[in-house]
């Protein structure tokens, strides 16, 4: 019989990380095409009318699920069309740059509690860090460059403006962003994000009851960072085209659609991890799902499953949003951002203090 | 020692973008990799055990300050030729200053004798707790001094970039 | 395992999977360039460029950003010892705060946030 070769922990933990990688960039993958999906059948509904529901296997139409898978492929299939005054480089690097950014923001959320596996302990984010807070928004800081290379390397009118637009509202809303998590980390005293989660052991702890406000703030910030309606002037069709992306086409502008969708996702899944309790399941201490399932790992795997439901209810926001409310104005949006929310975020984070200063 | 690997890997980054940031042409490339050296730089924190100032590296320099740049850059839209008459002096003559401050900093080295060591642990203990009780405590002075230096910023930013008063808009 | 290390393995298997996927249609896709279809998009009039300057407000939104960066930065230090350092620090900050509070005052009324 051959022996099997004997790992060690760092080996161990390595192909774990790169498997866990390979697995939430799979699960990534698939976001766009059902979004995609969603964004369409869910105005239909709400506008009383069908949507897409042609494509179809056979006789099988499948709700027009289909749909998407078709248009991925001839997105991929199409020619790609660079412009003749563009900056090459950066205009194919682009893209990329955005993407990596939330990537590496999808990596560093906790999805579940530590499984194991072989007698190894394997925790359930790729990245774990004592300053996970911190590097969430050190990486969207750095997520800024893909949309504003994008404008400037396609060298047109449309783009340049659209990506500036998009860049300035971006850092704009950064801000209060970094501002709303303070309370936070005020309560709960770590930026560690699985240590966040395990300080919202019930339902009565979670961020959304101990700092509403900060929830609110964060909202509002979520659909600004990912420039979603209301706050996608950077792409207002009606005097931008397309904004950033006016040149892009084929598999370069299905980049860009992911990186949407993954941002749209890693800050859904953010929100639920720091206001809505992460992956503990309501009322059901993490400890009773295990004696009551029998085993650590299938408890884990409920808890990745509440975790995805709580994300998936913001990711249906986001849609619900962006049909129910109309485009902001520039000024009006660089006005809530610098004159509303900074304001409401300093005060919050004072009046937070004070509150807990007072009962300790 | 894997990390002394790690840490060449990454000085050699620095250094080749770095050279890149001051040797290209095209300013938002020189951008672009002045963002690289700067990651790079975050990364070598990371192996001295500074995790907070590595993240803070990123955030403020990588995230916002050359932004800035970039934004500047873009409002300006300066063509190729005016970009050219900016860059007016020799190659050769920032190659030998270049060269020179390696000589210093090679001498300086040699002369010291073995480099003392570095801090240990790597990131096992709450770097950036660490760090908010120096800051809190220790330095309380420069930290409230540093908020005067911003007002200050905050004040001359507004002065320099206002519409001037003088004749009004409308006159 | 130095707990930076999976940040860079996620970057560099992303790097090379992202790399694939940007450069799936060059090798997929038709190509049948012409002049026409290299132009920018500018409506379909033949287009005049981008080479006019932008606002300077947008430089005015990125040094409040920095600054603001700044601030944040030092709330997050000041946050995570908050519990050890209680009204000490509480009136350290809020020095602090003020003073740029009283800054932000001062951009309002000099109206660098208008956007007109």
């Amino acid at each position: 019989m051959m022996q099997l070769p004997v790992l060690d922990e760092t080996a161990v933990q390595i192909i774990a990380t790169i498997v866990k990688f390979l697995v939430v960039l799979v699960g990534v993958l698939h976001i766009p095409p059902v979004m995609i999906w969603v964004e369409r059948r869910v105005p239909a509904l709400m506008q009383r009318r069908r949507g897409p529901n042609r494509v179809g296997f056979f006789k099988w139409r499948l709700w027009g699920l289909l749909q998407t898978l078709a248009d991925a492929v001839k997105l991929i299939f199409k020619e790609e069309s660079v412009p003749g005054s563009a900056y090459k480089g950066f205009f194919h690097l682009a893209p990329l740059i955005g993407l990596l950014p939330t990537l590496l923001f999808v990596s560093a959320i906790p999805f579940g509690p530590a499984i194991e596996i072989g007698g190894w302990k394997i925790p359930l984010s790729v990245i774990e860090l004592d300053i996970g807070l911190l590097f969430i928004l050190a990486v969207t800081g750095v997520g800024v460059y893909g949309v504003t290379l994008a404008g400037w390397a396609s060298n047109g009118k449309f783009s340049l403006l659209g990506s500036l637009r998009a860049s300035a509202q971006m850092i704009s809303y950064e801000i209060p962003l970094g501002l709303s998590l303070i309370p936070l980390v005020l309560i709960y005293g770590s930026l560690n994000l699985q240590q966040l989660i395990l300080a919202q052991s019930s339902v009565w702890k979670w961020g959304i009851f101990l700092s509403p406000i900060s929830f609110l703030i964060f909202l509002i910030c979520m659909f600004a960072e990912t420039n979603r309606a209301p706050f996608d002037l950077s792409e207002g069709e009606s005097e931008l085209v397309a904004g950033f992306h006016t040149e892009y086409g084929s598999a370069k502008f299905a980049l860009f659609f992911l990186g949407e969708y993954v941002a749209m996702f890693a800050l859904s899944c953010l929100c639920s991890v720091l206001f809505f309790g992460g992956w503990q399941i309501p009322f059901v201490a993490h400890e009773q799902l295990v004696s009551l399932t029998g085993s650590v790992n299938i408890a884990a795997l409920c808890g990745v499953m509440a975790l995805l439901l709580k994300a998936a209810f913001f990711m249906w926001l986001y849609v619900w949003v962006r049909w129910t409310l109309p485009r902001f104005r520039y000024d009006q949006l660089m006005k809530i951002g610098w004159k509303f929310l900074l304001p409401l975020g300093l005060a919050n984070v004072c009046v937070t203090a004070l509150v807990l200063a007072a009962l300790a | 020692m894997v990390e002394v690997w790690f840490f060449y890997f990454f000085a050699a980054i620095a250094v080749v973008a770095s050279l890149g940031v001051i040797l290209l042409r095209n300013p938002v490339a020189a951008a672009m990799l002045l963002v690289v050296t700067l990651c790079a730089l975050a990364a070598e924190y990371v192996l001295l055990g500074a995790e907070f100032s590595a993240a803070i590296q990123v955030l403020v320099y990588a995230g916002a300050i050359v932004i800035l740049f970039t934004f500047v850059i873009m409002m300006l839209n300066l063509g190729q030729e005016e970009v050219g008459q900016l860059a007016g002096f020799s190659k050769w003559a920032l190659l030998l200053f270049m060269l020179g401050g390696a000589g210093v900093i090679l001498i300086q080295r040699l002369s010291m004798g073995a480099l003392p060591p570095g801090v240990p642990g790597g990131a096992a203990s709450d770097n950036t707790y660490e760090v908010g009780m120096a800051l809190f405590t220790k330095y309380l002075w420069p930290f409230e001094l540093a908020s005067l230096l911003i007002l200050l910023a905050l004040i001359a930013s507004v002065v320099i970039a206002r519409k001037p008063t003088f004749p009004s808009r409308d006159a | 395992m130095h707990p930076y290390l999976p940040v860079l393995l996620v970057l560099s298997v992303a790097l090379v999977i992202g790399l694939v996927m940007s450069f799936l249609s060059a090798f997929l896709g038709p190509k049948r360039p012409s002049a026409v279809k290299q132009e920018v998009f500018e409506c379909g009039v033949a287009p005049i460029g981008s080479r006019e300057r932008m606002s300077v407000r947008f430089y005015m939104t990125a040094i409040l950003f920095i600054l603001f960066d700044i601030e944040t930065v030092f709330l997050y230090l000041w946050a995570r010892t908050f519990k050890s350092l209680g009204w000490f620090g509480i009136v350290e900050i809020f020095l602090f705060v003020t003073i740029l509070v009283a800054g932000y005052v001062y951009v309002l009324k000099r109206k660098a946030l208008e956007w007109d």
